[in-house]
Formats: C-alpha cells, structure tokens, sequence
C-alpha cells in the first residue's frame, strides 16, 4: 500500500506542457477551440499512465498550475507527477476566459475537477466490467483500480482505456471565468481529500531554477527572424519619412516595415535588429498632443467623462452635520508602469495559407486569438495563440502588444519573427494602470467611533484598454496602423477597491472618470495592473482607516476588527497581524511608542 | 563581424559576430541556450548574469569582445537535474521564486558568494545581491536558499 509520502514523491521532476514539436497531444494541426461539452477536450489518459490535462488557464507568475494538477490528482487517484499539464492554447485548450481576478483556481478548476470525477465514474465502469465486480467494490490507488480485499484483480487506468478515447458528454454551464462542466461523476467530498489542501512543492521551479525551463522568450521556430519596433517620437507623432540607408550595411538586416505609424525594423539576428532600430532614420511630425505638467492638477480641472455615485448606503449628511469630529485626507496615486522583470516577448509565424501561429506569454489567449485576427484581416480560426510562460505580470502587461508588433511584422516579411521589447519599450510604452486621486472623510462621534465615510474619486479609467485583447484596436501596433479602440470601458476607483469588510454605517462614494490624456496609441493607455480589488481604492481606503484609528488613539488592527464582521475577513486579518509580529512592532510605526 | 573562440559551460563555441555584441545575444542566439535572460540590457536587474572566471557579470554588457577566451558558466551549466549544484538544490528546497525570470542572477550570484565565502555574514550577502531585482518579492525565500545553500541554520 502506497503511503501519501510515495505519492507525494512522484511529484518531484514533472514535466509540465509539452514540447512545441510533440504533435500526439493534438489530433491535427487545426486552429479551432476545442468545444468544452467533450471530455476528452479537457482530459486525456494516455497507454503510459500519464494524464494529460487541457486548461484553459494559464501561469503568469501565481504557481497556479502546481494547484490545477493537485484537484485532477485528487479527482483521478493519481500520483500528481502522473499529469501533463497544457495551458493556453487556443487549438488545444478550452476557453476558459484566461486568467484574472485572482480566480483561477476558485473557479478556473472546478470544470477540471468536474471532468476528472466523470473520467474517474467512466474508468470505473470500464474496471467493473473486466475485473467482474461492481463499481463500489473497487479501489483505486495511484491509478490503479483493483477490487476492495482481492487486490490481484486490478488494472491500471492505462490498461483499462488501451490507448481508445476514453469520452463523454458533459453539460456546460457560464463562459469565461465562470465556465463550468458537469457529467456522470460526482466530485468528492472534500472531507476525504489526500492531495488537495496539501502544500506541494511547485511543479515549475526545479526545470526553472536549473535552467530548463522554457519562457516565451526561447521559443525558436525554423527560419525565425528577430524584430525590433521604433515608436512614435511623441503622442499622436506620425511618419513623416523612413530613410533605412544607414541600416543597409548592418549585417543580417533583412527589411524595414512601415505601416501607418507602425515601424519595425526585421533581421537575422537580435543584435542586428536591434542596430537597426537605434540606427533607423525616421521623421515623425510634431506631437499632436503634450502632457500636462501636474497629472493631479489636471484630473482635478478637467471636465470629467462620467461621473456615477458607486455607494450609496445610510444618511452620510447626518452623518456629518451631527458629527463630533471630522478626519479628512486627499491620496494622490501616479500612473504606474507594470515593469515586468522581462519585457513582453512573442514570436509570430504569419501564414498567408494556413494556420498562423503566434507564441507568447499573453494571459487570456483566446481573446488575443480574435484581435490578431482582426488586427491581420484573415479569420479567427486561422490563427493559433500559444500561451508560453513570461516574466511574472498580473496585468494586462504588455504580451499582447508585442504580439501584435510580432504579427505585423512576420505577416510583412513572410516569415516567423520574434519580438522582444526593450526596457525602454516596455516602461515607454507598455499598458500603465491609471492615476487617481481619492478625496476621503470621516464623520466621528464623541468616542472615536466611525459614522459615516465620504469618498469622491477623480481618475483615469482603469480599462481604457480592456485586458481582453479582442480587437485590434486594443494593441498599440492595430492603434498605430489607424484601427480605432472600440471598446474602451469605464473602470472606477471605488470606496475600498471593488469590495470591502468594513461595517461602517454610512457611506457614500462618488466616482469621475477623467478622458484619457490621448485616446489612441498613447504611452498612457490604461488598463489593468495587479488589480484584484482596485490597488488605488485599496490603498486610499486602507490608508486612510490607519488615519482615523490614529485619531480615535485605538491600535489599527483592533481598530479594524470593531468594523469586520465577516469572518474570513477577521481571519485573514488577524494572521497578518499575527505573521507580521503586530504585537511585538506595536503598531506601523514603533519610535513613536519610545518613551 | 569577427571571429571569436568562447568556452561556455566546458564546450568551446566559434562564432562570427560583430565584436560590439553583448554575450548575452551571442550565448542565446548562437550558442542556443535559454539563459541567461534578457532583462533590461543596461546592467540594472541582472537577469542576463553569467560567471565570467567564475565572476558573476551581467551579459547585456559584456562585449563578445572581451569574452573572448574566457571560460563562461550558465545556469543550464552549473549543474544538470540529475545532478544538481548544490546551490540549485538548495533554490528549489526553498522553493525560492515565483515566475523565475530573473533567477539566472540569485543563483549564479549565490555560487560566487559561496565559493568566496563558504559561510557569508548578511553584510556580504547584502553586497553579493545588490543590483539583483526581483519583482515578484521573493527575497525572503531567497535569503533562506542561500543560507540552506550554506548549510547556515537560523534561528527564528
């Protein structure tokens, strides 16, 4: 009998994704989205008792995969080192809205754990038939299925599914995050779980740390060539002329690309493209806009584009006029450049027949899927996006753009090109999440205690550009070949971020929305950065609590528990604290407790 | 273009490429390997670090030129899974990063360390480590790797 400590073993030295050229995994080269309603679209059992799992969900960074292979392992009765994990890939994987919002594993895994428990229902019948006994008789350890007290009678899964599709109907439900299947097996009762709520080494740091790992930045193709982009001089510049005369000697230089606005520059190697780039003459005109000296000067003078009360809760002007004391504080928030610790990288291979391919670390690849498609006026399912793990990014980063830069330019040369951004791309003109100012009040009683909270927020929207790269006009090369962003939205900064623990009484929040500073190809498009919650309305609201528990003289992790009920929330809190040495440290600031 | 002879990770590669070149470009695209990695190409992160000598130097800024004949280590060179440096093993007990981008710089810089100073104070990790970026926030997991690493045990 296999002890936990032998399952755990097999988890060491996965192998997690599979090669670019291990074509078994896809029953043909085709673009289209696997449909989620199969099971064999999110599970394989291959004749070496290997499983291989299809997901929709991708890693940038989390260590999301280790847990995703945990509920299968779970589900299945295998050892976690027995599944292959495919993540993100338009061909091969379901759409599963990407990754964002911290919800990859709350919601992103049920339909794994769904499809799991019906393979593990399907198998099962499979053994009750060959080993003679009935499904409740059997046991499966490490997969293999042998009958409860006569042990001989087994056979592995392996064995069971003899290299025949093992499949079946499932019921979908939701789309995106939320998209879920259900068939014949029924999950297992989380009181049982051997493998899920244990701590697992992650599955991705031994080939990382000794140097295996593959990123997008090293995948190669036959016949790659390295681009560079060259980017408008100033906001809304345009090309006046390209004069590539000095580039022509550069060895390995292949072509230069202009297109509307967009200019990139092609060659055989990376050094050389990026020679080229720095030595490409081009002209651009004079800005079409400047950027104001003070942002917050600015976003409080300009004529907001919406403006919506987001809360509205109590009387917060009874609050105030019967207050006993009134704390207020202004918390300005700057644009903020995600500054991945590797810039964007993508290698496109642009096919004017046939499937297009393009590789990269973008983190919801199935919409970036339609906007290159858009972006290169061919159809969705001629193209193919492959998600390879990137730098760490949370965000809307800047994968996708330079995988529009990458397309733009193999699609010029007829050849597959890799996009590397540099630094300067990258902080110039990568994704920024928005400035906000957030204005707070508080209304206090006699006693110290809250009334009433009053916020108003002036900022730039959070999703100027959405982080559902769909269009075309969503990417900066589709902006700068003249297609338009159709679908900009308006993101707040909300009391607290989007939800919060805080019983305060009376609350009122009031958002603007300020008009982008330049709406198209901007270095100032906003979209989301570390989001979940809203880091602005977090960090205003939290910092401003620290304020009022100052002014009420009470230590602020009490302070804050007077005004939590819900119990996860006071948990969590109170671990922090806990972790954090609180006690010990005596507050945020222990000089000012020196007597 | 030139020709230069390098010796990396104990295989001797000739390349011809312009002698302005970077290592780094030439130990990915010529020499073929995934690290180092590209992280900001002016010396500021150090996700591009190779030993140089066994000298921790960040490849975005090494001219081929000056790499010349010179014995280089990668991280792929510093140990293989099944025989991993003890560095490495001690990363990955430690379970020391999350996305691993720059992770060519903590490793390689903690092998210099140790070589030098088998059992470092936390002033000559501090120097070993200044310039490194990591933007997940691992340094604390990183921190516990190398005195692993040092076989250095800490009290809580």
């Amino acid at each position: 009998m296999a002890t936990r400590r032998d399952f755990f073993k097999l988890g060491g030295g996965l192998l997690i994704g599979f090669s670019l050229s291990d074509s078994g995994i896809l029953p043909q080269l085709a673009a289209a989205t696997p449909a989620p309603g199969r099971l064999d679209a999110w599970l394989r059992i291959m004749p070496d008792e290997s499983v291989r799992v299809f997901t929709g969900k991708v890693d940038i960074g989390m260590g999301v995969q280790t847990g995703l292979i945990q509920v299968v392992a779970e589900e299945l009765d295998v050892a976690p080192g027995r599944i292959q994990l495919l993540m993100g890939d338009t061909s091969a994987t379901p759409d599963q809205g990407g990754v964002g919002g911290s919800t990859s594993i709350s919601a992103g895994a049920k339909p794994l754990r769904n499809a799991a428990a019906t393979a593990r229902f399907l198998l099962l019948e499979l053994a009750s038939r060959r080993l003679g006994a009935p499904p409740e008789q059997l046991q499966v350890v490490h997969g293999i299925v042998s009958v409860k007290g006569d042990t001989g009678k087994s056979a592995s899964y392996g064995t069971l599914v003899g290299g025949k599709d093992l499949n079946d109907a499932l019921r979908v439900s939701g789309g995106g995050f939320a998209l879920n299947v259900e068939g014949k097996g029924k999950p297992k009762d989380p009181a049982t779980y051997t493998v899920v709520g244990q701590s697992l080494p992650r599955v991705d740091l031994p080939p990382k740390i000794l140097g295996r790992a593959t990123y997008s930045t090293d995948v190669r193709v036959p016949g790659m060539l390295h681009g560079r982009v060259i980017r408008p001089s100033g906001i809304g510049a345009t090309v006046l002329s390209v004069d590539e005369s000095a580039i022509k000697q550069i060895p390995g230089y292949v072509k230069t690309v202009v297109r509307g606005n967009f200019v990139g520059v092609v060659a055989e190697t990376e050094w050389s493209a990026i020679k080229a780039a720095k030595e490409l003459t081009v002209s651009w005109s004079a800005p079409a806009a400047s950027l104001p000296e003070n942002v917050y000067q600015h976003m409080r003078s300009a004529k907001p584009k919406t403006t919506r009360e987001l809360v509205k809760q109590g009387d917060v002007g009874t609050a105030f006029s019967s207050a006993a004391k009134k704390v207020e504080a202004t918390y300005e928030w700057p644009f903020q450049a995600h500054a991945t610790m590797g810039p964007g990288c993508a290698v496109a291979d642009v096919r004017a027949e046939g499937l297009t391919t393009i590789w990269t670390g973008a983190q919801k690849p199935h919409a970036l899927q339609k906007g290159l498609a858009q972006m290169l006026g061919i159809s969705d399912d001629q193209v193919r996006v492959v998600w390879v793990e990137a730098a760490g990014s949370y965000g809307r980063a800047g994968d996708e753009d330079v995988a529009a830069d990458a397309a733009l330019l193999s699609q010029a040369v007829g050849k597959p090109v890799r996009v590397q951004w540099s630094r300067a791309d990258m902080t110039a003109w990568g994704g920024k999440g928005p400035a906000a100012i957030v204005d707070l009040a508080a209304a206090l009683d006699a006693q110290g205690g809250v009334t009433a909270i009053d916020q108003t927020s002036r900022a730039f929207s959070g999703t100027e550009i959405i982080p559902q790269a769909n269009t075309a006009g969503n990417m900066l090369a589709g902006q700068l070949i003249g297609m338009p962003n159709t679908n900009p939205g308006d993101e707040f900064v909300r009391w607290g971020g989007d939800n919060y623990a805080y019983t305060f009484q009376n609350v009122r929040s009031v958002g603007h929305i300020i008009p982008p500073l330049y709406v198209s190809s901007s270095p100032l498009r906003t979209t989301h950065l570390r989001d979940p919650n809203g880091p602005a309305g977090t960090f205003a609201a939290e910092s401003f609590v620290d304020e009022i528990a100052a002014e009420a003289g009470v230590d602020s992790i009490e302070f804050r528990l007077r005004y939590i009920d819900e119990p996860r929330a006071k948990a969590v809190l109170t671990a922090a604290a806990a972790r954090a040495k609180w006690d010990v440290m005596g507050g945020p600031n222990p000089v000012d407790q020196l007597a | 273009m030139a020709h230069f002879s390098l010796r990396v990770n104990g295989k001797a590669h000739a390349v011809d490429v312009d002698p302005q070149c970077p290592v780094l470009y030439v130990l990915r695209d010529n020499a073929g390997l995934n690290n180092p990695r590209f992280g900001c190409g002016l010396g500021q992160c150090g996700a591009c670090t190779v030993l140089v000598n066994q000298v921790p130097v960040r490849s975005c800024m090494l001219p081929v030129s000056r790499a010349a004949g010179k014995d280089i280590v990668t991280l792929e060179g510093l140990g293989t899974p099944e025989n991993p440096h003890p560095v490495q093993k001690a990363f990955i007990e430690e379970q020391a990063f999350q996305c691993g981008y720059c992770l060519n710089g903590w490793v390689l810089a903690t092998k210099a360390l140790l070589d030098k100073h088998p059992h470092p104070t936390d002033d000559q990790m501090k120097t070993a480590f200044e310039g490194l970026v990591c933007r997940c926030g691992s340094h604390v997991q990183i921190a516990a790797a190398v005195r692993r690493a040092a076989g250095i045990k800490r009290s809580a």
